[in-house]
């Protein structure tokens, strides 16, 4: 153990993601395989014991027929468990299909029918999980842990027993481009939307990321992201590539700041890759400044944008730590970084900074952009005071492109919307008014990357060379980090008995944001949807109403979609050309209260 | 551990058995986000009931209730993970 290891012994020998935990490679980089490789609060494996019980999971995978190529959903709360999960079925030869455990079981059963599941992990403590499996369908399936809940499901199911019969399996050989995981995410329509990562890719990713971050053997990185969040990426694939080890924060533990820092103290980690809202609730709610965390040299934040005042309370709570922004959609997972050597000063958003080694930028100014929507997440002072000149910061404004070799390979059957953000030449798209290569040369790269993602991020360009987010072309969002697509919403929103139209809208500072929704209840005389019988359409109270809808809403997307409250209003704010204006109904309903 | 002793005898729910029934129900009513009854073990992080702004909610309920002022270290998840929980931590200040 010690030293930092090169990205040449890193990626030596290494073609897939199954290849990680192989104790000889692991050997090879130093690591003890009695060490501790992962632990939460419930327990600690070593390298030695991830080796046997992923074997194990993974020839019980095998058993029920999972194969090269096969996607198998796994539905886990965070735990080693979950961790192990993974890793079992990428040494099956499986691609890792994560479901969100806290979601309702409906948006679960879509996201399987849309991957075409050959299998399913199953957390028996989630909630909902027998309603899960029973809406996929007769899927064999693997239940982890004891449920809480008694029930049967009609699918095989092979428990912690059967599992525990089983003996190693030899690692399946995938080839690079072998798809490795989907990530989902729910697309505008609202049909669940497949980001497909090979085993090239996400290795591509993990190692860019352990080399700039100089993970070693020595360091133990706190996981925040739940598996279905692409930054779970880093704990996932980057630990193990350098040896380090993963302290797993559980879901009930995320609900509660002080159990987070006496976690991230007792686990004494060293790097944790979290979102502005969490680092601002750990400020605001425990005695963040008392405590040591001595072990804590590097917290990473991304997904979000967070306040610069926010920024500057948490830099004083914990001097010793190095703050970084992470930007990437998770398409990329990662191409920019911009460390803060110091508490900013101003009001200016931080910058996302600049092409990290492994990916180079292409900033665009837009020909055809009559249908720009852009939602501003920094008001357009902030904007300009990193600029002199108003007119030169329009002028520096465009829409970011990507290219890398930790690109995905495109959305999951979804080829004619794979095309229009894999293009292959951000010039075809207007003026590029910017442009940088990361530090690896593609032109060598045995993974080299041909084509240039189009983000849907518009970004400003300062005269440091550093970006800046400053919004979507479109009405996605983000909330704790992950993207919400508004029109998705106000989808659910239509449906809801008793509602004529209703529009989501993101609300609240950029660190504890969320969706609120805005309605107009449908005339008396309107006839109430009877085909869902449990929201009533007869309630003559709008706090009763609104708290129908927003249980609604709850039932049919996933928790960070969810509205957090719901506004009962007469019409919505239109544009003269008769849109609804989300920006304009939130500030009437903020004008009323 | 005083949320381990207090889940022994559910139907107790700690030394104050009102205000066990009063918290439910608060809960139940103003801060559950799925349709079910909150007894006094349910988990109510893992059955999605309860989000971080509803922990929150009832940290400021009990303090007004109790007249008390709770201390955010104290404010971990072994605390707050059911009423049980709520009404041991409570007993044991």
């Amino acid at each position: 153990m010690g030293e930092r290891a090169p990205k040449s012994t890193l990626t030596e020998r290494v073609r897939s993601l199954s290849e990680l935990i192989e104790a000889d490679r692991l050997r090879s980089i130093g690591v003890d395989l009695d060490a501790t490789a992962m632990i939460d609060a419930e327990r600690s494996v070593s390298w030695n014991e991830v080796d046997r019980e992923v074997g194990a999971l993974a020839s019980a995978l095998a058993s029920i027929g999972v194969r090269r190529h096969d996607r198998v959903g796994v539905r886990m709360l965070k735990s080693v468990d979950s961790f192990l999960a993974v890793h079992a079925i990428l040494r099956a030869g499986g691609v890792v299909v994560p479901l969100d455990p806290m979601s309702p079981p409906d948006a679960g059963r879509r996201v399987a029918a849309d991957a075409h599941l050959t299998a399913l992990v199953v957390d028996a403590r989630a909630p909902h999980h027998i309603r899960f499996i029973d809406a996929v369908g007769p899927t064999p399936t693997i239940l982890r842990g004891t449920a809480t809940s008694p029930g049967s499901v009609e699918a095989p199911v092979l428990d912690a027993d059967d599992v525990a019969g089983f003996g190693p399996l030899t690692p399946v050989a995938n080839r690079p481009d072998d798809a490795a995981y989907v990530i989902y995410t729910s697309g505008s329509t609202g049909d669940p939307k497949g980001i497909v990562h090979t085993h090239g890719s996400a290795l591509a990713y993990a190692t860019a990321a352990a080399v700039e971050y100089e993970l070693t053997a020595h360091d133990r990185l706190a996981n925040f992201a739940p598996l279905h969040f692409d930054q779970s990426t880093f704990e996932l694939y980057s630990a193990p590539l350098a040896g380090a080890s993963v302290a797993v924060i559980g879901d009930a533990q995320l609900r509660f700041p002080a159990s987070i820092v006496d976690f991230l103290d007792e686990t004494a980690s060293t790097v944790w890759y979290t979102v502005p809202s969490l680092l601002s609730q750990l400020e605001q709610r425990t005695d963040l400044a008392e405590r040591d965390l001595a072990s804590l040299r590097l917290v990473l934040y991304g997904g979000e944008s967070f306040a610069p005042d926010a920024v500057r309370r948490f830099m004083a709570a914990v001097p010793g730590v190095t703050l970084s922004n992470v930007y990437g959609p998770a398409e990329v997972n990662q191409c920019t970084r911009y460390d803060l050597a110091e508490a900013p000063t101003g009001d200016a958003a931080i910058p996302i900074g600049r092409a990290w080694s492994a990916a180079d930028t292409a900033v665009v100014r837009i020909d055809d952009d009559s249908d720009t929507v852009a939602v501003p997440e920094t008001d357009t002072a902030a904007v300009s005071e990193t600029e002199t000149d108003g007119r030169a910061a329009a002028d520096r404004v465009g829409e970011l492109f990507v290219r890398s070799a930790t690109a995905m390979r495109g959305y999951w059957h979804r080829a004619d919307l794979t095309a229009t953000v894999l293009v292959e030449n951000p010039a075809d798209f207007g003026e590029v008014i910017d442009r940088r290569d990361g530090r690896i040369d593609h032109a060598t790269h045995e993974n080299s990357p041909q084509q240039w993602l189009r983000t849907g991020d518009l970004v400003s360009v300062g005269q440091d060379g550093l970006m800046r987010f400053i919004g979507r072309r479109d009405h996605q969002v983000k909330v704790r980090g992950q993207r919400v697509e508004l029109e998705m919403v106000d989808t659910v929103l239509a449906s809801a008995p008793g509602v004529a139209e209703g529009v989501a809208v993101v609300d609240g500072p950029p660190d504890a944001r969320s969706i609120v929704a805005i309605v107009v209840r449908a005339e008396p005389g309107d006839p109430p949807d009877v085909q869902t019988g449990d929201v009533r359409s007869d309630m003559t109270n709008d706090e009763d109403f609104a708290r129908s809808v927003r249980e609604y809403a709850a039932g049919r997307v996933p928790p960070v979609a969810a509205p957090s409250a719901v506004h009962v209003v007469d019409r919505l704010a239109r544009t003269t050309t008769g849109k609804v204006s989300r920006r304009e109904s939130l500030a009437a309903v903020a004008a009323m209260m | 551990m005083t949320s381990s002793d207090s889940t022994t005898d559910t139907s107790s729910a700690g030394s104050d058995p009102a205000l066990a029934r009063e918290l439910a129900a608060f809960i139940e009513s103003e801060v559950s986000q799925v349709d079910a009854p909150i007894e006094p073990d349910t988990d109510l992080l893992l059955s999605g009931a309860v989000d971080s702004l509803g922990v929150m909610v009832i940290v400021d309920w009990i303090e007004r209730r109790q007249g008390i002022r709770i201390d955010p270290g104290d404010v971990v998840l072994e605390h707050f993970q059911s009423v049980s929980a709520m009404l041991g931590y409570l007993d044991a200040r």
